[in-house]
Parts: C-alpha cells; structure tokens; sequence
C-alpha cells in the first residue's frame, strides 16, 4: 500500500479511473466513476425435468440472435455421486456494441443430483430428459472503453473520468445500462423460466425500455 | 449504502385456497410497472415435491424519486404445496392451482444513495440535520408515498386471492360443466 502511494496511486480500489492520483487530496469520495456498470446477478433455481440439449441450443440461439458471441468457457463434470452426476457449465456471451462499450452476459448454470429419463411424446417420439436440481446465475455488464484506449496516461484516464462523469451519465446509466438489462438480461431469465415450464413465466417488464 | 429506513415493516398476507401462480406473478410484476419500479428479481426458485410445488420468489422493485431519494420494496412469496386441481367456475370447468402463500412486504426509503455524504463522521451529522430537520417535511413525505405504495400493493393482492373465493374445488367435474377452454 505504501508503494502504491508512493507511486502516487490510489490505495481505493472502487476507483479504478482515479488510480494516477492521491486519494488523500480528496475531501469526499469521489463519485463512482464507472468503467463497468454491473446488472445485479439473476438467480434461478428448479427441481424438475427440463430438456436440457433444447436449453442449451436455445440459449446458444438466444445470444447468436442478439449479436453476441457465445463462449463456452468453462465445462466441469464431477464424478458422479450417490444422488447422480453434477455439471457446471460456464458460458459468457460477448457483444461490442460500438467501439466505446461492449455487452457481456455471464451464464452460469449448476446441474446436480441429475438423471437421464426417456420419455415418450405425444406423436410417439422419443425424447431424452433430465431430472434433477438446477441452479442457474445469470449477470449482465456492460464494459466501457473495453479497449483501454484512455489508460495510457493519466491525463486520458482523467478525462475519461470527466466524460463518464458529467458528459455522458445519463447516457451510460439510462441508456446502455438499460439496454442491457431489460431487453438481454432479464429477457433471458424469464425465456429460461418458460423454456423450463415455472410458474412465473411471464415478461411484464417487457415494455420498461424504450416506452418511458 | 446510504441511510436506508424501514418504513414498512413486513406486511404479511396469508392465503390459503385456489389460486393460479402464474397470474400472481403477473399482478404483482404489472402492479410495479405500473406504478414506475423498476423490477430486480432477487430469487427465482422453484421445486418439485410429492406434495406439489413449493416456490420461492423474491423481487426487489426499485424507483428513483430524485437524485437524494430512492424507494424499494421488497416483495417475498412463498408458495408450499402448489397442485393443478379441477374446479368449477359459473357452471364451466376450470383447470386451477391451489396451495398456501405467504407474502411479506417491507418499504425501504434509501437517503443519498449515491453515497455523496457518507465517508466522514461530520458529512453523515450534516446529513442527519438535513433529513431530521431541514428537509424534514420532504423527507416525511417521501416515507407517506412509499407506505401508500406498499399498503396499495398489499390491497391489491387482497383483491386477487378474494376473486378466488367463488372458486369451488371438486374431485370430479360434474356432467353439466362445460369446458371453459
């Protein structure tokens, strides 16, 4: 820490914009500037049957229909356990929108105590099922200037600061932030609810964005 | 965090009978929009068991009243033991859920939510002189329009689990029901 003051940086981590300069100087904290605005993390949990092949390609389609790229960044299958096997699958889904900010969706989805039961549809088909527990993370951020054009010095990273800050708040927080959360996030989570037949599928909040 | 109040001390109703799940959900996320909250669903939780479905739902609508003041609400249902049963509805056969809900809802006036006036001791005394005294009628009446908020959603939900009351449940559907669907 006192290396870090030394070199005339920050010792607040909350502030990543403010690193050139000494905390100490200011009187308040500084208001948060963002380099990344957060959408709070979206939790789903079901014990059930669900399908979870038609799940998968449909959140897959789901971004690929959205302009993000999908990455698949993480696949852990654990050594099956009295109750069955338990997956982690952990995807994250990339859109830049324009050159200053990027979308990016992180999916995680927990699969445990599962079991693979066939089962015969209507028209006589078959079709592969699971059951067991599912726990599903889903956390929206957008990320500004995702390039770091305006870290080089710590003149660009004060300006920078002043343009979120005083130019382009509102847009940043009313706009992108909305954007995000609205029409991808909270979309996703309530087309995952229905996807799994819940109770709660409806998208009331379809209308928030765009309308106001 | 700002200075966050409780205003409304958990509110709870409890219900037990014929309901449909799905339009709760629907009544309790139109009624936010509706009145300008934005919704932040917290929990999302939804279980099988032999007796039927418990369900969990915890949502977190929030409005931004002015740059000082923030409301939220905190609605939490918990739905136990919810089945599909047959039920007659004015001579037409229905296809109904039924279980036990508890609802709790509690109001939380937030002050200074952008923290402008939190890090030192004698910023958050200036901050408690400005709520307590000089902005005191404003602040007053911030909490009134939250508590008329909840006790209205609270109503509202009273009114949606009374029109289940001329729901008849019935093991088996009479001959002279027509299917409504």
């Amino acid at each position: 820490m006192r290396e870090l003051r030394k070199a005339g940086k920050t010792v607040c981590p909350a502030v990543e914009t403010f690193i050139y300069i000494l905390y100490e100087i200011f009187t308040m904290e500084p208001w948060q500037v963002h380099k990344q605005l957060a959408a709070r993390t979206s939790y789903l949990q079901y014990k059930g049957t669900w399908d979870m092949q038609d799940l998968y390609e449909f959140l897959a389609a789901y971004f690929s229909s959205h302009k993000f790229k999908f990455y698949e960044k993480r696949y852990v299958s654990k050594h099956p356990g009295p109750f069955g096997p338990e997956t982690f699958h952990v995807w994250e889904a990339r859109r830049n929108v324009e050159e200053y900010y990027r979308y990016i969706v992180d999916v995680f989805l927990h699969t445990f105590d599962t079991q693979n039961i066939d089962a015969v549809m209507k028209d006589g088909s078959k079709r592969n099922f699971t059951k067991g527990r599912l726990w599903a993370q889903i956390r929206g951020r957008v990320v500004i200037d995702h390039e770091g054009r305006w870290e080089e010095k710590s003149f660009y990273a004060n300006l920078r600061s002043f343009y979120h800050k005083y130019v382009i708040q509102k847009k940043m927080e009313g706009i992108w932030w909305d954007n995000l959360q609205y029409t991808v996030v909270l979309k996703l989570q309530s087309l995952i609810k229905e996807r799994l037949k819940m109770e709660s599928e409806a998208y009331e909040h379809r209308y928030f964005h765009k309308v106001r | 965090m700002g200075d966050v109040r409780l205003t409304v001390d958990h509110l709870r109703l409890n219900y037990t009978g014929p309901f449909d799940a799905n339009a709760l959900y629907r009544q309790i996320t139109g009624f936010i929009k509706e009145k300008g909250f934005d919704l932040e669903l917290t929990k999302e939780f939804e279980n099988e068991t032999k007796t039927g479905k418990n369900i969990e739902w915890q949502m977190r609508p929030w409005k931004k009243l002015t740059d000082y003041v923030h409301h939220i609400i905190r609605v939490r249902v918990l739905i136990y033991d919810y089945t599909k049963v047959d039920a007659v509805v004015e001579d037409k056969k229905a296809k109904i859920g039924t279980g036990k809900v508890i609802i709790y809802l509690d109001g939380f006036i937030e002050l200074d939510y952008f923290n402008k006036w939190e890090y030192r001791p004698f910023f958050q005394f200036l901050r408690a002189i400005y709520d307590n005294f000089i902005h005191k009628v404003y602040t007053e009446r911030f909490e009134q329009r939250l508590t008329y908020d909840v006790n209205h959603l609270y109503h509202t939900l009273e009114q949606f689990f009374n029109m289940y009351k001329h729901y008849s449940i019935v093991s088996k559907v009479p001959s002279f029901a027509s299917t409504s669907q």
